[in-house]
């Protein structure tokens, strides 16, 4: 009796293959013997039989749409705690910098462009007209009179190259009054770009907020979605209470 | 399925878990599909309710997806993913128990296995083979927690023990012993009631 519970304890161990030759050939040469310890390997074997071919259950058709909901749920939850503790401008911050930069860059171009060298007959007409004279503190230009005319009279060699340009500019037919043009238009330019730059700010703090509301929104409408999908499950699953007590009734141990 | 995608499906666990903690999202979808149906299977034979077992894998999803940085590649995959929806499951039973609550589909029966009605023979076969499995879920319901789970892991979800023994931190010889003990009282409670059935 002894023996036959150290075999049947060992029954596992025998069908896993995984006694000494020894003790395998030991349970072998009882079962031979002992119809009670055989009937027992034979159950062993089966159970374990059964429960590998158990069937597979799988989850519900909408598993994947409901955990779809929740991960974004989730997700949501998580981005809206952070400003909570930390300002929105943090997150923009960078973006910010970036418009920044683009906007100085922008000045700078516009700057050039209106940043008219000492070589642009309107550049050099303006010298001479404001100064009559080339910018050299040594020259004897200086003691030339301010007011100069426009066809010029300055001595020296700096403005002997300004007198030459003037005449250059004069020859291709640049009005008297270019340079207050070109100031007139630098100043209408620096004005748009100050709307646009206004109208920029503007329009991305609206963007902002209403980015904001569309995320409570769509937050609200997942929530609904999910709720409505769980009100829907438990309904069909309380229609079938009925049919599931009545086999369960009909079902005795 | 594009070919980037089809690429992403023949990584591993672990690469497909290191790819979402990148931000890959469909490597995520990947895991999913890969393990849903066997932890659902797991969770089900454990609780033995498929509400409760599929809200046990939903959670075990969601937690990896809110910690996914917690993973680590020292470990296997599988084993943190089996070692999360078991402490779930564990947790699920204990507030079962608490609550004293009787389902109606506790033995193992839901909604599904009552939709499929076919031909005569098909059917009888149904309530034979829904019969046997009941039985075998009302055996697995009747051992101690720490046998049930063991004995699903290695019997039914064929892991090794090796992971099993990661999987429930405890010593490999453990395990060994644990599952043969478990074995034998399953064992014995299925005689009885397959013998009580005749």
């Amino acid at each position: 009796m002894k023996s036959c519970d150290r075999i049947k304890r060992n029954a596992n161990h025998y069908l896993d293959g995984t006694l000494s030759p020894r003790e395998k050939e030991e349970i072998e040469v009882h079962l031979q013997n002992c119809p009670g310890c055989a009937e027992s390997f034979a159950w062993a074997r089966r159970s374990r039989q059964m429960l590998r071919t158990l069937p597979r259950h799988t989850p519900s058709s909408n598993f994947d749409v409901v955990l779809h909901a929740r991960m974004r749920h989730a997700e949501y939850e998580r981005r809206s705690f952070w400003p909570l503790t930390m300002p929105d401008w943090i997150w923009q911050a960078p973006a910010y910098g970036a418009a920044a930069l683009l906007l100085i860059g922008a000045g700078i171009v516009i700057d050039r462009q209106f940043d008219l060298g000492p070589s642009h007959p309107v550049a050099a007409q303006m010298t001479t007209m404001d100064s009559g004279t080339a910018p050299a503190a040594d020259s004897p230009a200086l003691e030339e009179p301010v007011n100069a005319p426009v066809t010029g009279r300055a001595s020296g060699p700096a403005a002997g190259l300004v007198q030459g340009r003037l005449a250059a500019s004069v020859a291709e037919s640049a009005p008297a009054d270019a340079g207050e043009l070109a100031s007139a238009r630098l100043e209408q330019t620096q004005a748009q770009t100050k709307r646009y730059v206004m109208q920029k700010f503007s329009m991305q703090s609206l963007i902002r907020e209403n980015r904001k509301a569309i995320g409570n929104r769509q937050a609200a409408l997942e929530q609904l979605a999910f709720d409505t999908m769980l009100v829907r499950e438990t309904a069909n699953r309380s229609r079938n209470l009925p049919g599931i007590r009545a086999v369960n009734a009909s079902v005795q141990f | 399925m594009n070919k980037e995608n089809s690429k992403l499906s023949q990584l591993s666990d672990e690469e497909l878990i290191q790819r979402f903690q990148e931000g890959d999202q469909y490597a995520f979808d990947l895991i999913v599909h890969r393990y849903k149906d066997a932890l659902f299977n797991f969770t089900y034979r454990y609780l033995g309710n498929s509400q409760e077992a599929e809200d046990v894998v939903q959670e075990t999803f969601l937690r990896i997806f809110r910690n996914r940085f917690a993973y680590r590649q020292i470990a296997k995959f599988s084993t943190w993913i089996y070692t999360i929806a078991g402490n779930l499951a564990k947790t699920e039973l204990r507030k079962r128990k608490r609550r004293r609550q009787v389902y109606t589909s506790d033995m193992g029966f839901d909604d599904k296995e009552f939709e499929i009605v076919d031909t005569k023979a098909d059917t009888e076969r149904e309530v034979d083979s829904m019969l046997t499995e009941k039985l075998i879920q009302a055996a697995i319901d009747k051992l101690p927690e720490r046998f049930r789970k063991v004995i699903l892991l290695v019997d039914v979800q064929e892991l090794s023990y090796e992971e099993v023994s990661k999987i429930m931190r405890v010593p490999l010889g453990t395990v060994k012993s644990r599952v043969n003990r478990a074995r034998l009282k399953l064992q014995g409670m299925l005689q009885e009631l397959f013998d009580a059935q005749r």
